[in-house]
């Protein structure tokens, strides 16, 4: 739809015509505010923590675990310098050789939520499957945050 | 050709004064839509064009702010 609009767009006369190519659902996965009768409904980007522990993919898994002893979280994401996002580090591992490189013992490709996913359905979701967090990226793939299913809770409840 | 952006393409054109424009129907429009944008379903289209983006029935658009279409 959009590149058709955009080349009717110039056939009518207009000289400097813009196909956003990712689309309108693009926007609101990034986190960024929208207008309109279904803005209002919370989304995860309402309940999003910025607090969780990121490793370098050759980072040792000790030094990382440090980190994630100080942190409200038992894991840490694997994370390229543009924060994209290459895996997970879990309790277990954390515990493990800590010379080990993170690169090496990641828990590669773990399932992630969007921004703008709508709070109730993902509180289910993550409640259904008894886990307490989810990662939220951008459609390319770059770590937003966390959400946790508590802050969920709390929200839908009006606790907070 | 209309040219191609990605977000951050799209965020410097609107910094620029660029409309941004939504082609989908009203619906989807009044639902959510980015802010600024209004909506000119693209079935709709029928000449003469869409005066509120500014065309004067001159060959060209002369405004220096670029159009930025979503889908």
């Amino acid at each position: 739809m959009s590149p058709r609009a955009a080349c009717r767009l110039e056939l009518l006369g207009f000289t400097q015509v813009y196909d956003y190519v990712a689309g309108k659902a693009d926007w609101p996965a990034h986190g960024l505010p929208t207008k309109g009768h279904q803005a209002h409904i919370p989304r995860a980007k309402v309940v999003l923590r910025r607090d969780a522990v990121t490793a370098h993919p050759a980072e040792p898994v000790g030094q990382v675990a440090r980190r994630v002893a100080g942190s409200p979280y038992e894991f840490a994401l694997v994370v390229t310098p543009d924060s994209t996002l290459l895996g997970r580090l879990h309790k277990a591992v954390l515990a493990g050789d800590p010379a080990a490189r993170a690169e090496q013992v990641l828990e590669a490709g773990p399932s992630t939520v969007r921004a703008d996913r709508p709070l109730a359905e993902l509180a289910e979701r993550l409640g259904s499957r008894g886990q307490h967090t989810a990662v939220v990226t951008s459609p390319d793939g770059r770590v937003l945050g966390v959400v946790r299913r508590a802050d969920m809770e709390a929200r839908l409840t009006g606790q907070h | 050709m209309p040219g191609r952006v990605d977000l951050e393409g799209l965020r410097a054109l609107l910094a620029r004064g660029a409309q941004l424009v939504e082609v989908l129907p009203v619906a989807e429009y009044t639902d959510e839509h980015l802010p600024g944008a209004i909506n000119l379903p693209l079935r709709n289209w029928t000449p003469p064009p869409p005066a509120r983006l500014g065309w004067t029935g001159r060959a060209r658009w002369s405004s220096t702010a670029g159009t930025a279409c979503e889908t």
